[in-house]
């Protein structure tokens, strides 16, 4: 077994790349009240986008670059002519969403087999980040590193647009009272659709920065959909912050089952959620509704 | 410059406007009165979009509003006060102010956020407070405020004394007639008679969903029947 600092960068490691998926979806849920099963769909779409332009370039740079903009169109196109229309015709109870986003999860899945088969692939790790680093007497590899530092930087960026811009204002402002919003002047479902699209890429960018250490095949999205949405719900539907230490939580528990209980890692998370639904549905950190 | 048409609204299968017209010219006062439910609120939001009407029409400088979504209404040189201020509890004062700022790029009248510090001088000293943090008056001079950035044609404003300290009224007083007289047309709906006696040209009076009076102000106040029945002063 590895030693235990191992496990714990390893499980930084998945926390930050929960988080990356675990934003989108808290931001989505936070601002349009949407329960979107489909976010998976979009870390598999930016995946194998970025694998195609990773081999059609051989830039492992230009795939992330790249990877996340089939999923901005896509998650864009999806609430701009899909569930805003859905919801002005009154289609819009979360069994209605969940049912949609469910339903274009698994076509989602099902479309990249018939396109890519269902081979595993993967995008190879950049010559830049390539290796390992001593670190307290260890070698750690330079790569996982970098995806927890991406993580990090992602949620500070968010954290301080949100605070401190206007962009953010308008976003908290959208949370707090929508049709205010609305009346002064501003089209919120541009606004909705834009956020959404960025949170879709968000996915994406998970997807290709994943692919060097995760394969990527057709249901890859099926099965981390279910573990962002128990960080979503752990962190309290719609906090920014609360998904990031929720994120933590989550990686850490499938981590640390995984490596000392291997028995109990297939539902590890789900006893933390139960246990969160019943003892604190609003989620571990603050109110229900909050972005930031 | 607003001109409101044989408007209908419902509330799922309510009939709640049952045909009500009315209109504001520039420069001028209207204030809408009537009592708890008399549909007030409904006209207002008709005007705006929020609650669309089903039939009727609604005419704002010569363009059709009747069917345009509100943030294009809002556009077109309409500032909302709404009843319960709509303040939002996560933004600070200033960021509220800006962004109203921020959305109002396109109107030429638009007035920066310090314009409003100068009327509201107990804004700027909360300038970094939450709307959440802020009393009701404060709430009420920023519900003014924001909708003053846009430098609107029309000021819309729903009960804006309501709840108020009689001092803060008479503060909101003195500033809509401010606004009144440079030059941008205000709707006011109002409970507090006294109030929008003094601030209103003319006066409609609403009931049920309908007009049951509409004259200038003098000729409110000289008509006792329509005091009595609708407006229990
Ligand atoms: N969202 C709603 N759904 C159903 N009925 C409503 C709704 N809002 C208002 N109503 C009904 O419509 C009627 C008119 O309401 P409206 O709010 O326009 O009255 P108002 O004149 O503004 O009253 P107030 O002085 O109390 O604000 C009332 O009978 C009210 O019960
Ligand atoms: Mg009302």
């Amino acid at each position: 077994m590895q030693p235990f600092l191992i496990q714990l960068l390893n499980g930084v490691q998945l926390s930050m790349l929960v988080f990356l998926l675990a934003v989108g979806l808290t931001l989505i849920f936070g601002l349009m009240n949407i329960l979107n099963l489909a976010h998976g769909a979009f870390f598999t779409m930016g995946a194998y986008f970025g694998l195609v332009v990773a081999n059609d370039t051989g830039s492992f740079w230009l795939a992330l670059l790249i990877g996340p903009l089939l999923p901005f169109a896509a998650g864009f196109v999806l609430q701009f002519f899909v569930l805003h229309p859905l919801a002005q015709r009154g289609r819009s109870t979360h069994l209605d969403l969940a049912l949609l986003t469910f339903g274009l999860l698994f076509a989602t899945a099902g479309a990249v087999e018939h396109v890519f088969g269902s081979a595993f692939h993967s995008i190879v790790t950049p010559d830049l980040l390539k290796g390992r680093v001593g670190l307290l007497g260890m070698e750690y590899p330079i790569y996982r590193l970098f995806i927890i530092a991406v993580g990090i930087a992602i949620g500070v960026a968010l954290v301080l647009v949100i605070d401190r811009t206007l962009v953010g204002a308008t976003l908290r402002a959208g949370v707090d009272n929508r049709e205010m919003v609305t009346a002064l002047g501003i089209n919120i479902n541009m606004l909705f659709a834009l956020v959404f699209g960025f949170g879709s890429a968000l996915a994406g960018f998970a997807g290709v920065v994943s692919a060097p250490v995760m394969s990527i095949y057709s249901s890859m999205g099926i099965g981390i959909v279910v573990t962002t949405f128990v960080v979503v719900v752990v962190g309290g539907l719609g906090n920014l912050k609360g998904s990031f230490y929720a994120s933590l939580i989550v990686g850490m528990t499938d981590t640390f089952a995984q490596a000392y209980l291997p028995e109990a890692e297939l539902f590890a998370i789900y006893i933390l959620l139960i246990a969160v639904m019943i003892f604190r549905p609003q989620g571990l950190f603050g109110a229900v509704g909050r972005v930031a | 410059m607003l001109k409101v048409e044989q408007l209908h609204t419902y509330y799922g299968e309510g009939h709640i406007l049952q045909g009500v017209d009315l209109s504001v010219t520039t420069a001028q006062c209207v204030a809408v009165l009537g009592r708890n439910g008399a549909g007030k609120t409904t006209t207002l939001r008709s005007i705006l979009g929020l609650t669309p009407a089903r039939r009727g029409r609604v005419v704002f400088n010569e363009i059709d509003i009747t069917r345009l979504s509100t943030h294009r209404i809002v556009k077109s040189g309409i500032a909302f006060v709404p009843e319960d201020r709509g303040i939002f509890p996560t933004v600070t004062v200033e960021e509220h102010l800006a962004i109203a700022y921020g959305a109002s790029k396109h109107r030429p009248g638009r007035k920066p956020i310090e314009y409003v510090f100068e009327i509201f001088p107990r804004l700027a000293e909360r300038r970094r407070s939450l709307g959440g943090q802020l009393s009701g008056g404060e709430q009420q001079m920023l519900a003014v405020g924001r909708a003053l950035v846009a430098g609107p044609d029309l000021m819309i404003l729903d009960e804006p004394s309501e709840g108020l300290a009689p001092v803060i009224i008479e503060k909101l007083e003195a500033v809509l007639k401010n606004i009144k007289a440079s030059g941008t047309a205000l709707l006011l709906v109002e409970q507090n008679y006294h109030l929008a006696t003094q601030l209103a040209d003319y006066v409609y009076v609403l009931s049920q969903g309908r007009v049951q009076f509409a004259g200038d102000t003098e000729s409110l106040i000289a008509n006792d029947d329509i005091r009595r029945t609708y407006l229990s002063v």
